[in-house]
Formats: C-alpha cells, structure tokens, sequence
C-alpha cells in the first residue's frame, strides 16, 4: 500500500471516531418516565394476603386454574416466584422485628422506566408504552431467554414444556386489556377489598405515597420503593418494615439497566472503525519491513555475487597472465631447446 | 526439566488441596468465612472494663474484663467483707481497688497486677479454682469479651416506699421519716451536703453519667450509698437486699424486685402505694412565668388546669414529667425558650407529640393501647388541631374584677392558682359520653356492594357498648370523650359529630374499579379497612381479616 | 488402540467409531425428545435460570476456544509470521466447526429457532448485546465458511473461484479479527446487565474485555493442543511442511499465550483492586476465584514460558490443555457457578443427563466433521497444484511429500 493512501485512511477514521455522537446505546440519564403513564402503588401494611389480586389476574388474563385455589391461604407457608401459569404472586413474611404480625407482599413485573429486558432483547420484543406497561410480542420472540437473566426482579417466565409456541409470561398491567376499553383498571387493582393497590398516574402515586408517609409517619418506611430502583418503576411500594425483611433487593441501585450495557456497546463501533486502519497497518509496516529485508538480502546476495566474480576474475587472469607466461616461457625454452638442437645437428651430419 | 516437572508436580498438589478446600468450604452452603456472624453472648450485668489507664494515654493491651460477681461470690464465701479490696473513706467504700488517691500511672498498674495476680496465685496454690496467674496477660486483657448488659436499675414509686417504709432505714435523729438517710443537698456556704426538707430531688438530678467536679457520678453515688447498707442488711439474715451486680442489673434481678415490688401493693389498703408528699399541690394552673409577661401585652392562651394528685397515680415515678427537677414546668420552658430549658418553648414542652414528659407526648402514648387504637391509629397525628381540641385544656378562668386575662393569672400566688385549678377541675364531668340507647341503632345492615357475598349484619349497638366499656376506669378516656358524638367520630369521620351522621357512602363511592384522588378509598375499601384495621389494632384476632365469612355469609350461586 | 494394521485395509468398526455412532444415536433420540416434549421436558432449566450448560459450554466454551482462527490467520497474514502458514487451515477448520456448532447447539436451546434470523432481517433489538453477538457471529460464520471454502474447491477442482477467495485473504482476515474482537468481548458484555446476579469477583465493567484477551490465550491454546490431537490421529495427512512448521507453531504460540495469559492475569487484578474486592477472597467463592486465576492463569502462563525458554514441546502441550481448561472453568464460573450465587442452593442449577449428552454428541459431531474434512481435503497439507505464491521464509520450493509411514502409533502421547 501506498504511505498516501495509509494516512488517508487513518484521517478518516480518526474523523469517523470524532464525529461519533456520545454512546448513549439504550439509557438515557435524564429519562424520567413518559409523562402521564399509569403505574400502582401497592402498600404492605393494608395487605392482609387475601390472594385476591392473584385470581382476579388469573380471570382476566385467562390463566389457567392453579393447583391450589386461590382461598386456600396455607400457600402462603412457602415463598413463591411467579411461573408460566402465575404472573403474580403473594407472599407472607413472619416474624420481622417491628411488625405485629405477618406482612404480606405481592409481586410481579415492576414496568420500570427503563426496562432491562428491553434493553437486553435483541429482536425487540419488549417496549415500554407510553401507558406505563412494559408489553412483550409474542410475533419476534426467539425463546433466547436473555432478558430472564436480565430482570434484576427474577420475573419474566418461559413456558419450557411448550415446544413450538413457548412464551415468556409476564405481567401486562393489564395494557391490552385497559387500552382496548375491557378494563379500567388491572385485574389485580380491581379485586383488591382494602385497595392495598391503586391505579393511577405515577406522578399521582408517588404523591399520593408521600402524603401517607407524612400523615402517619410512625407507620410506614420513609421509602417509596420503585421511586428510584433501577432508575424508577411504574410500580410502587411501600412498607411500614424495611424491604430487605420484604425479599425485595436494596441493593440494587438507581442505575438503570441499559445504563450498564451502554458503555460496552458504544466501543462496537469504534472497534469496527478503528481495527481495519491498525491491522492494515501492521500488515503494510510488516510487507514493507519483509520487502525491505528482501531488498537488503538481494543487495547483499547481489554485492556477494559481484564480489566473487571479480575475486574470480582477478584470479582467472591471473592464471591466464601465469599461462601465458608459462607458455612463453616453454615456447623459448623449446626455441632454445631447438635452436640447440639444431646447432648440434649439422655437425653431426657434414662429412 | 527437572524445575518445569517439580512445577506440575506443585501444580497437582495445589489442584488437590483447592478441591478439597472448596469442597469443605463449599459444603458449608457456599457461607461466607469472612462475614460469618458471631451470635453474641449474652452480656454478663457484673463485667467491668477496668480502663483506669485509658486516661493516661494510649493503651498497651485491652482493658481488663474484670467479672465483679465472681470475684464477691468467692469473698462471701470466706466471709470476706468488700475492704478486701475496697478501702473505706469517710466511712464510704471507695470505688478504686485498693488504694486512696494515687495518680502515678505505674504505681496503679502495680498494685493492680500485684494484688489481683497475687491473689489468683494464693488462691491457686491453696487448691482452689482461680483465675488467670502471671504470663497470660490476655486472658485478662481479653478484648473478645462480650459486652456487660446491664439494666438501668433505679427506684420508681413502689420501691421508693418500700425503702420509706422500711424499718431498716432509722429515722434522722429529730424526725419521724426516713428521708434524710438518703436525700441530700449541697450546701456552698458550709461546704458540707445537708438534708432539706421539702426540697428533695432525685438522685440523678445531680448525680449525672459522668462524674463532676466534686460531685460523684450516678453509678459511684448510687453504689455508695445502697450497696454497702444492703449487703450489711444482708449479712444481718434480711431478705431481698440485692448487693450484686446481678441482683439489681440483670432481667432475673429486676423480675425479683418487680415481684417483691407486687407482693408490697397487695398488701396495702386500696393496692395503692400513699402518696409521695413533697409539699407539691394537688392541683396546678400552668401559666407561663411572671418574668416573661414583661414582655408581652396581650393575647396569651387561657390556663390549664392540671390535676398533679390525679397525674401521681398514673406514673411509677416523678422523673416521667419532672424530667430534670422537681420544679415547675413554667420555670425552666419559658414562653419564648430560655437556656435552663434547653430552649424548649413552654409550648413545645407542653405540646410536643413524640416526648413522653409533654402532655400531649404521653397522652399519645396512651392512645397506642389495644382499647384505644382501633380508632386512634387511623387519625392523621399530624392534622391541624381543632379548635374545639385546645378548648379542653384551656379553660377561660374568671377573676372577679380582672375578667378573664390570663395576664392577670399569672400574678396570683400558688396557693391561689391552685384554689382555681381545683375550682376548675371539679366542675369536670369525667364520665364518656354517647347518646341515649334509643338514638344508637342496634342492628346495621349493609346492603350495598352486594356481590360474593349476603349483606352484613352490623351488631352496630353493641361494638358501642363495648368501646364504652373500654373506657370505664380510664380518666383520659373519659374526659376527652365527654361529648357524647365524639367517640361516634372514630368511625364516622370527616363530618361534624351528630346524633345521625352521614351514611359512608355520602363520601365513599360506591365504585370501586375508577382511578381514584388521594388517600380517599372507594366504599369496599373503606369498609373493609375501617373494620380489619380496628380489629388489628385492638388485638381481636378471632376476627382475622381473610375470615370473610365471619362478617358475611357467602351467597348460594 | 490399534497398532500396526497392515496399509490397504481399514475397518468402520474402530473403537472410536463405535463410541462415536453411539453418542449420536442417543443425540438423535434426545434431539426427538426437544423438539417433541420442549425444553422443559429434556433440560434441567428453570424461570430461575433461564441459561444452563448449553450456553455455558456450547455457546460461551464453544466461542472462545474456537478463537484459534482469528489468531493464526492474523498471525500469519496480518502480522506477516509466515512460518505459522501451515497452521491456518487446521485453525481455520476448528473454528469454522466451533462456530457452526455453536449456532447448532442454540438451535437446541432457544425456544424458537426456526426464528434465529429474526435480530437480523425482521426486527433489530439494537439496545441489546446479544443483538451484536448474533450479528458478528452470523457475519463471522459466513467469513469463516469463505476462508475454508478454498481447501474445498481444492478438493473439488474449482480452480477460479478457489484463486479468488485467496486473493482475498488479507481482508477476510481482518474482517474476521474485528469481528471476533467485539463478538468474544460481547460474550462477556452479556453478563454485564446482571450485576445484581454474578459474583462481585467475576463480576466488573471490564468482563468484555477478560473475554477477549482470555480469548486470545484459549484460541493460542487450541491451536496447540488441536495439533498435538491431530498429530497423533492424523499423522498420515501430514506433509512435510507442516511437519516441520509445527514446532516452531508450538514454540512460538506458547510465547504468544505466556505474556497474553500474564496481561491477562494482571488485568483479573486490577479489576479487583478497583472496585476494592479483596474481602471476597476470604470466602469460599474467593478460593474458588484464586483457583481460577492461580492454578489456570498463572500456572500455565509460568509453565509455557517455561517450556519455551527450555524448549520444551511436552511441556508445552501440557500448558495448553491447562490453559483449556481454564477458560472453560472462567465460562463456566461466569454463566453457572458464579450466576445467581445469591439464590438459595435448593434453586442452584444442575444440568440433567440429556444436556450433558447433547453437548457431548455436538462434540462429537464436530470431532467427525473435523476428522472427515481434514482426511479428504487439503487441511494438513498442500495440494501441489495449488502452491501459495507467498513465498515460505528461507525455504526454497520444494515438491511437498508425505513422509511414508506404517500406520503406528507413536508410543508417547505428547511427545514428538
């Protein structure tokens, strides 16, 4: 290649690499939710484990029947995650320091503001409404399962025993349902009795949350869970025991997820950009390096060769001079040799 | 060839050494050994930190965990007295192990090491089981020993008199009680402590955590003046005088002193301890200070009358309101806040809702117990005040020919103040009031909502009945519940209290499927929450919140 | 094994061909049960752990110890170290069968993957890191079909076509390393998302790039122990160039995997020291993590230098299975055994037997392929018809033959 030509390359992509706009792959820093979007506010210490929120998502998104009914409180014995057939569940937690009884939690898809999920999905099945919910498109999904080990929350599922239609079930908050007019609010919102969850915009809740906290401030956590977590959910919670005592992560932090992802995929183009122009070079450095090295070898060979030819034509001529002389030499010493010859010969012969 | 095959030879042996670690490691459910957490022992009340050094500069081994009990235990064993190690100074017992003043830091070391060694040794060497001899430093100096836990053990009504009951405790020469054994003043012109009547304070009023400039600390002066006189009533055959730590310090010791505590009241007529006489009245008008009202011209708050003989029942000791002095709340929470008081306002220090010494702190207190907090727990305590809640306390006095300026009041001597807070406090009608049982419906059917399940029978009479009964006894109750609509306010809310209040559903809509404003619940909720949080709250648990059928029967389908 | 079987005939019923057919008779059953009974039905995976062995070993083993193609090809072509020519083929070969088993075994473990090719031309998750991984791996795939393609068209004939894809080389080549580079880092990006579920020691915003510098260690390694295998199993296909190329292959990949593997270990460090992680040591997952790094960085990285400095070749060898071996244990610490350590043990992963036996059968597949391409086509030596102009360092032409052997095994393994 010609030197030109290299650093024309390295200019353009050194120009390529200047004119990158900053990497913001998927997360946004100052995202704080679309204005308006709907969420719930669920609130641990009107919960009294009922499991009526469970059947009432079961009736409307037409789950299968589980196999113990929903009366039966006894499953509350054991902690349960949500499955294929489940996509809520309630939980009891006994004996924590401060609370007078078991407290109870539901759990199911917390519709973050910035979902990992749909950041780490990579046929884009998963969005994030402008209504609030995070909804999943059963049209695109290949099964890989990445954003189960996305969820920071352990939600989504997989129906593993499904062999040509395996979905990931999940919490809709009830989006198709709700926007197509059947409900007005989710299913579990609706069948609450104590109204332990509300519906209602998220700047609403999160108002509507903090006046509680205000009202009675000996009851409750001064921590609306949700508000920040993974850089903010569309489902809130509060407690009047701390989260941890709950199975709720606190250390989650406030980044939100496709923040941690952001940063690896904005070096792809760089990498693109920029290991064509290095490898070219050090390819072109190690041509020109070996077309160097052959050329001095040539010119070595060659100044070798020259060498030796005249060593050998010093030498030839000298053998020829040497010849020469030799036969010059012989030619007179014959001469001689004849001339003698010759004056011995006619005396022998007069008579 | 010979390194590289010694290498993998050490490489083999590590991998060996790695699965088995991990294995055992691993086997222990994968805990981690660096966060492994140590259940705590339980502390001992008798554990001492003998850091006498500490003040001297840094310290070269940790303090000694020095356990007081083990070491009395063994003495009284062989009828040794506490001058075994403690010497007497001015007929008191001096805290410090076996030595009067002495400042020299290597001295002190000596004597400790000298005496305590030299007596694990002898004790030792006679065939008895000691403690650590010379050479191990640290089984003293032991820094991993549990912390002492010891209970704050003080006097409270019962003790106090059993204490001025006691035979044990002579009366002073010249007098017909007990007081001066104990109570004290220090008098600056003598120099010397005196007993003053009728000024006596708790012992903690001076005797503060950290020892003064010539006045003892709490623990030494406590120590001082009731250990030595309990463990000579103890030597002399007389019960329950504890003179150990454990005795006094440990939750086993304070249930003894509780019972013994009990055993006293039953015995006395009306199971009451007499009345501690201070020469305090019976009844108070709190108005602020004289000094303050210099300043003001008008507009102050009319008095409350405060009923203190009323008040002496409800608390085991003085220290619960007199938190600092005996002396009168005006005199330290001025109006606008003076030093002595901590610039505590006289409002804040009568009002503040979190302190227990305030009235209003205590009485929401009293609001968290079962009979009360079915209703109380669900009022905002943050609301603003009404004007007819001041109205209870603060009664407009009438003086004949100064009207009712509280300015005025506060230039009355106390004999007269007290004259009008009596006054005051027996017009008080101090029984709970409701309306007549006619005018309470007896049955309440509700039939709204009606889905699941049949409508609710509401024995609606009764639950009043009984929240009434609740209230029997309890003067707090009775006071503030006077008015016969307000305990109706408990669940009909948010209206003015009336014989017919407004049906729930007045503000409580019925659907319950809308998006919703505020904290307002739809009528399902509200209902639900009013009955399951009071039944929560007042501890009823055969009414379980998720027993739906205890309150309506499930309709046939 | 056999020994001296006389030359001319050969019989199917070799041990390893018995054992071979009988894996893929039970991959065959079980890829049945998949696509019959899902994969709830042959997996031992869960809603709790969604990734079990088949990305753990296929996927994520599968990638990374097929580096080797990336490596010497850009030895040879972009770094212009000619002596390693002879190596790229096999290289090439194990990687273009790596990848393609890769993509096979994905097939098994996601739900839909007749809908594989979906990221591509349907709908792009952009936002996503898997995103990238399937796209450099759909487009490496295709580059390494292309840079095997020519040892094919020798084989077939097809002169032309063959010329054209070699003309082509140098920018196949790098296409390929750029490639691999953001693919093998994005493996690790993956975990990347889940920082609540990986173990604080695997777990740091520099797992991109442990992935790719282990990666270089793990295809060096292959190529390594890749031709002690096929040296004892292939010997017979050798030509002379390649014979006598590969020591110094073995010498100098060993050089190259000594300081990668010793970049690579100080990099675990200061991934350590700057989040401040040293507490974790203490613990049985620190033991763990020391393992990994002491017994599978540092061990082999001392013992291939080593071996090179005393030249060593057995040594070597031995460097390179441990080097292997570590990098599957680092892919298996970071999508298995480190992932969701904060779960109770009763909810911890264990592969059923019938993910164990398809990884196993995959492998095999890829060992037969292996074994019938390299036996028929060009791999292991050069078809005389088809000399590659570039000429060989300090080695006149010379007609390549293959060294006439009795079909013997030599009696040491690693030794040559």
């Amino acid at each position: 290649m010609e030197r030109r030509t290299f650093l024309g390359l390295l200019g353009a992509a050194g120009l390529g690499a200047a004119l990158a706009k900053p990497a913001h792959a998927a997360g946004h820093p100052e995202f704080k939710g679309y204005p308006g979007s709907f969420g719930v506010l669920f609130d641990a210490t009107r919960c009294i484990g009922c499991r009526r929120c469970e059947a009432g998502c079961n009736k409307v998104n037409e789950l299968p029947p589980p196999p113990e009914p929903f009366e039966d409180l006894s499953v509350l014995n054991k902690k349960r995650r949500t499955h294929w057939w489940t996509y809520t569940v309630v939980n009891r937690y006994d004996n924590i320091s401060g609370a007078a009884g078991p407290v109870y939690k539901k759990w199911q898809c917390n519709h973050c503001l910035e979902p990992a999920c749909a950041s780490a999905c990579f046929v884009r099945a998963f969005s994030k409404t402008p209504q609030g919910a995070v909804t999943w498109d059963g049209t695109v999904c290949v099964g890989c399962r990445y954003c189960m080990i996305a969820c920071p929350f352990e939600i989504p599922t997989f129906e593993y025993r499904q062999v040509l239609t395996p979905r990931i079930m999940k919490c809709t908050l009830c989006h198709p349902l709700i926007t197509s007019g059947k409900l007005t609010v989710p299913g579990c919102v609706g069948a609450c009795p104590v109204e332990a969850l509300i519906y209602g915009r998220r700047e609403d809740l999160i108002q509507i949350a903090r006046k509680r906290l205000c009202d009675f401030p000996g009851r409750y956590l001064n921590h609306i869970y949700g508000e920040h977590e993974m850089g903010g959910t569309n489902w809130l919670y509060l407690s009047g025991v701390p989260f941890a005592a709950l199975g709720m992560r606190e250390d989650l932090g406030t980044l939100p997820a496709p923040e941690l992802t952001s940063g690896a995929l904005a070096a792809v183009p760089i990498v693109a950009a920029v290991w064509p122009v290095l490898l070219t070079g050090i390819y072109a450095i190690n041509k020109r390096k070996n077309a160097i090295a052959q050329e001095e070898t040539a010119q070595a060979v060659a100044k070798a060769m020259a060498q030796t030819q005249a060593e050998a034509e010093a030498k030839l001529k000298k053998a020829m001079t040497k010849a020469e002389a030799d036969q010059k030499a012989a030619i007179q010493r014959e001469v001689k040799k004849a001339l003698e010859e010759a004056a011995k010969g006619p005396g022998q012969e007069g008579e | 060839m010979g390194q590289a095959r010694s290498l993998l030879r050490g490489a083999g042996f590590l991998l060996i050494c790695a699965a088995v670690l991990f294995y055992c490691i691993g086997a222990q459910g994968g805990e981690d050994l660096a966060k492994a957490v140590k259940t705590p022992e339980l502390g001992r009340p008798d554990l001492v930190k003998i850091n006498t050094l500490a003040a001297y500069g840094k310290l070269e081994l940790p303090p000694v965990s020095f356990f007081h009990d083990k070491h009395t235990e063994v003495l009284l064993k062989e009828k040794k007295t506490c001058e075994a190690c403690h010497f007497v100074e001015n007929g008191k017992l001096s805290p410090a192990f076996k030595r009067h003043e002495i400042t020299n830091p290597t001295e002190i070391k000596d004597i400790y090491h000298q005496y305590c060694i030299g007596c694990h040794m002898e004790t030792a060497a006679a065939g008895k089981p000691s403690g650590p001899p010379d050479g191990l430093c640290r089984d003293c100096h032991n820094a991993e020993a549990p912390q002492a836990v010891r209970i704050d053990a003080g006097l409270n009504k019962v003790l106090h008199f059993r204490h001025v009951d006691s035979k044990q405790i002579p009366a002073v020469a010249g007098g017909k009680d007990n007081c001066a054994s104990c109570h004290h003043e220090f008098d600056k012109k003598t120099q010397k402590l005196v007993y003053a009547r009728g000024k006596e304070e708790s012992c903690r009023d001076c005797h503060l955590k950290k020892a003064q400039e010539r006045v003892k600390s709490l623990e030494q002066a406590a120590h001082q003046q009731c250990v030595l006189c309990h463990l000579n009533l103890a030597n002399k055959g007389v019960k329950d005088t504890p003179y150990t730590c454990a005795g006094c310090h440990s939750a086993a010791g304070q249930v003894l002193v509780a019972k013994n505590d009990q055993e006293v009241v039953a015995k006395l007529p009306n199971k009451e301890v007499p009345r501690l006489l201070r020469g305090q009245p019976d009844a108070a008008l709190i108005t602020p200070k004289l000094e303050d009202l210099k300043a003001i011209k008008a507009g102050l708050m009319d008095p409350v009358a405060f009923d203190h003989q009323a008040h002496e029942k409800y608390n085991n000791n003085c220290r619960v309101c007199h938190h600092a002095s005996m002396e009168a709340c005006g005199d330290c929470h001025t109006l606008g806040g003076a030093k002595e008081g901590g610039m505590v306002t006289l409002e804040k220090a009568m009002h503040s809702l979190k302190d227990q010494p305030s009235c209003i702190g205590c009485h929401r207190a009293k609001q968290a117990s079962p009979n009360c907090a079915g209703c109380h727990n669900h009022i905002s305590k943050l609301g603003k005040p009404e004007d007819a809640n001041c109205k209870q306390c603060h009664i407009p006095v009438t003086l004949p020919g100064a009207g009712i300026l509280p300015e005025k009041l506060a230039n009355l001597l106390m004999p007269q103040k007290t004259g009008l807070a009596e006054t005051i406090l027996k017009s008080r009608k101090m029984e709970p009031g409701t309306y007549a049982e006619a005018d309470i419906p007896d049955m309440v059917v509700i039939r709204e909502l009606l889905d699941q399940y049949k409508p609710v029978e509401f024995t609606h009479r009764k639950q009043v009945q009984a929240l009434m009964a609740g209230m029997q006894g309890n003067a707090l109750a009775a006071y503030f519940h006077g008015d016969p609509g307000t305990m109706c306010q408990g669940c009909h809310h948010y209206s003015p209290p009336a014989k017919n209040p407004p049906p729930c559903v007045s503000c409580h809509r019925i659907a319950s499927k809308e998006v919703r404003e505020g904290n307002r619940p739809a009528l399902l909720a509200a209902f639900h929450r009013q009955c399951m949080s009071c039944h929560k709250d007042m501890k009823l648990e055969k009414l379980s919140a998720t027993a739906c059928t205890e309150c309506h029967l499930e309709k046939k389908k | 094994m056999n020994t001296d079987i006389p030359a001319g005939k050969k019989s199917w019923f070799t041990p390893f061909n018995v054992v071979a057919t009988i894996i893929i008779l039970i991959g065959a059953v079980i890829t049945f049960l998949r696509f019959t009974k899902g994969l709830g039905g042959v997996t031992n995976l869960s809603d709790n752990n969604p990734w079990g062995l088949w990305i753990a070993f296929d996927l994520l083993c599968g990638v990374a110890l097929a580096a080797g193609g990336y490596c010497t090809s850009a030895a040879c072509y972009v770094f212009g170290l000619k002596r390693y020519h002879s190596a790229v083929r096999p290289a090439i070969l194990t990687a273009f069968l790596g990848y393609s088993l890769v993509v096979f075994a994905l097939s098994y473990d996601v739900g839909r993957p007749w809908r594989l090719p979906y990221p591509f031309f349907v709908q792009q998750g952009t936002t996503s890191v898997l995103f990238e991984v399937g796209l450099c791996v759909f487009l490496y795939l295709i580059t390494l079909f292309v840079e095997w393609l020519p040892s094919c068209l020798e084989w077939l004939g097809f002169r032309k076509p063959r010329d054209l894809i070699v003309r082509a080389t140098l920018a196949l080549t790098i296409f390929g390393v750029v490639l691999s580079t953001m693919h093998q880092s994005s493996l690790g990006a993956l975990y990347l998302i889940a920082p609540s579920k990986l173990h604080p020691l695997w777990y740091s915003s520099y797992l991109p790039l442990f992935f790719f510098i282990s990666s270089i260690a793990a295809g060096l390694s292959m190529v390594i122990f890749e031709g002690t295998l096929s040296h004892y199993y292939m010997h017979d296909k050798m030509d002379k160039t390649y014979l006598s190329e590969h020591d110094s292959v073995v010498r100098g990949f060993s050089k190259g995997a000594a300081l990668v593997l010793a970049g690579y270990f100080l990099l675990k460090v200061i991934g350590i020291a700057l989040d401040d992680k040293w507490d974790y040591l203490l613990t049985s997952y620190g033991a763990w993590f020391l393992l990994e790094l002491l017994g599978f960085v540092a061990l082999p990285c001392f013992l291939f230098a080593i071996a090179v400095r005393e030249q060593k070749l057995k040594l070597c060898r031995w460097a390179a299975v441990l080097t292997v071996l570590g990098i599957v244990l680092n892919r298996f610490n970071v999508s298995w055994f480190a992932f969701n350590w904060q779960l109770a043990p009763a909810d911890r992963y264990f592969p059923s037997w019938m993910e164990i036996a398809i990884s196993v059968y995959v492998v095999t597949i890829g060992v037969l392929l292996f074994r019938f391409i390299s036996t028929y086509m060009p791999i292991f030596y050069e078809d005389p018809q088809y000399r590659e102009h570039v000429p060989h360092e300090g080695e006149e032409e010379e007609r390549p033959e293959f060294v006439e052997h009795k079909l013997h095994r030599h009696p040491q393994t690693f030794g040559h």
